[in-house]
């Protein structure tokens, strides 16, 4: 085996990368456990350590920019830098719907509750382990397993479908929840955001492994 | 399928573009890839020996006009033994038997009433080191056509200009035309032995290793070249700088030799772009991603 310098870097912006999603695994579960609890405390710990994604992101992209510039990577060497530099940018995304949960969690946790949180933890709970398999996915270079997390979406999106009729429901009913019920509609979105942005981290598995830049979730509108 | 052993008689050449032989056999694509240009060189299950040792073995591939297409693997993989093919540079050497028929414009320029020297004029070859002749730049560039029977010395001068010209020369050595060109920067040279096959308006040039004794400024400049050549001109250049390949060429062949020096095969054979991002095959990956050896 020649080229050890670059296994060891593609090895570690891999590793890098695994890193940065498992503190945005958190800061979502964290962001959902704020909201339920009403625990400011955590919402802002959230907020200010979105901080250390986002510099995670940047550390990532000025790596894999010195193993093109210094290495000259080719075939799958190249595909995975290329995949890990495009996946910590939908983490670091992820990782700020993350931290507007937590601010939502900061918003609301003076007023009383709308009603119990059932939807939106299961929206939370798909998206996570959507997250989860996807980068196992890329850890297994396991295409086909990309494109069967994308149909796990479906579920997220018919979930979100769900909380924002009933959230309009409520305001329709009764306009005191109107500012309540929004910012329970921004939580929503940015569940279903996370999920799709899940579905880009399979497309750059797909592209990983076969090659292929395919869209996966196509759009139904 | 055709054996034929260096040197040959030479005999009235064939070789015109446009003939209507049909190559037999079904072309070789590379995959997935459209390609509207037509097929200029066509070569069947061609192979090398030299006396008893076999150095390229089952090549069958279609090179694509007005394309560059690179040939790339490791030292003694058989790729400068497979261009020599070309233009039958392997004529020139005693033990060196070709095998198998290579179809330029239809014509295979093996068939034995082929003459190499008119092949030569058709397929143009650069070589590794620049080798001007010990001569003046005007006369290094004059001497195919004088050799064609082109005669006149204004004819000869338009033909030095716009060789000199199209290989991006004229500006340096307009004023220079009477120094001898061994005078000349590496580079310049080199430059001007793409000027000397011009001149005699061949339809393929071939170049073997066209950049490995220059600088990196020298090199890019006959790699702009060869961008701006291939708009007339077809090349197959071989090469071991793999970044040369994938910056110059549209398609890649990538050979390996089951030994040193000996059955060297084409393993993958597809457009520059894919070959570079997505390998077919893992001797191809491991080779492009220095994991070979």
């Amino acid at each position: 085996m020649t080229r050890a310098l670059l296994e060891r870097q593609l090895a570690e912006i891999q590793e890098d990368m695994l890193v940065m999603g498992g503190m945005v695994e958190a800061a979502i579960e964290r962001g959902m456990e704020a909201l339920k609890s009403r625990n400011v405390e955590l919402a802002r710990q959230i907020i200010n350590d979105d901080l250390n994604i986002n510099r995670k992101r940047y550390e990532a992209e000025e790596k894999c920019l010195d193993l093109i510039a210094t290495q000259q990577p080719l075939a799958s060497d190249l595909r995975t830098i290329v995949s890990v530099l495009h996946i910590t940018v939908d983490l670091e995304r992820m990782g700020d719907h993350a931290e507007g949960i937590a601010k939502i969690a900061l918003m609301l946790a003076d007023e009383p509750p709308l009603k119990p949180l059932a939807d939106l933890p299961s929206m939370a709970e798909i998206a996570t382990r959507m997250l989860l398999k996807s980068l196992e996915a890329f850890k297994q270079r396991d295409a086909a397993l990309a494109r069967a997390i994308c149909d796990e979406d479906d579920e997220v999106d018919s979930l979100y479908e769900r909380v924002y009729h009933e959230l309009l429901t409520y305001m329709i009913k009764d306009q005191s929840t109107i500012q309540r019920a929004t910012y329970m509609t921004w939580v929503a979105h940015n569940l279903e955001r996370i999920a799709d942005r899940v579905t880009n981290i399979c497309e750059r598995v797909v592209y990983l492994v076969e090659g292929r830049i395919q869209e996966l979730n196509v759009s139904k509108y | 399928m055709k054996e034929t052993t260096a040197p040959r008689e030479v005999t009235t050449a064939k070789g015109q573009a446009g003939s209507a032989l049909a190559p037999s056999g079904a072309p070789y694509r590379p995959g997935d890839t459209p390609e509207a240009a037509p097929v200029v060189l066509r070569l069947e299950d061609v192979g090398v020996r030299y006396a008893q040792n076999p150095a390229v073995d089952g090549v069958t591939m279609d090179i694509y006009k007005n394309r560059i297409t690179a040939l790339i693997g490791p030292s003694g993989c058989g790729k400068s033994s497979l261009l020599r093919c070309l233009n039958r540079m392997n004529d020139l050497i005693p033990t060196a038997v070709v095998n198998g028929p290579i179809y330029l414009d239809g014509v295979d320029i093996n068939s034995g009433d082929v003459d190499p020297v008119q092949v030569r004029r058709h397929v143009g070859m650069v070589f590794q080191k620049p080798n001007p002749f010990p001569m003046s730049v005007r006369d290094n560039i004059s001497f195919g056509p004088k050799r064609l029977g082109i005669g006149g010395k204004t004819r000869l001068n338009e033909i030095v200009e716009h060789a000199l010209r199209a290989a991006t020369l004229w500006d340096e050595v307009s004023d220079k035309m009477d120094q001898p060109g061994t005078a000349l920067s590496g580079g310049q040279q080199q430059r001007l032995c793409i000027a000397r096959v011009l001149a005699v308006n061949p339809e393929i040039i071939l170049m073997d290793e066209p950049c490995s004794a220059l600088d990196p400024i020298a090199t890019l400049k006959i790699e702009d070249l060869m961008r701006e050549l291939v708009r007339e001109y077809t090349i197959v250049i071989v090469t071991h700088n793999m970044q040369q390949a994938a910056r110059v060429s549209d398609y890649t062949a990538f050979m390996l030799a089951t030994e040193h020096g000996l059955h060297g095969r084409v393993i993958e054979y597809g457009s520059t772009k894919d070959l570079f991002t997505n390998p077919r095959d893992k001797r191809t990956e491991d080779y492009i991603t220095g994991r070979f050896g």
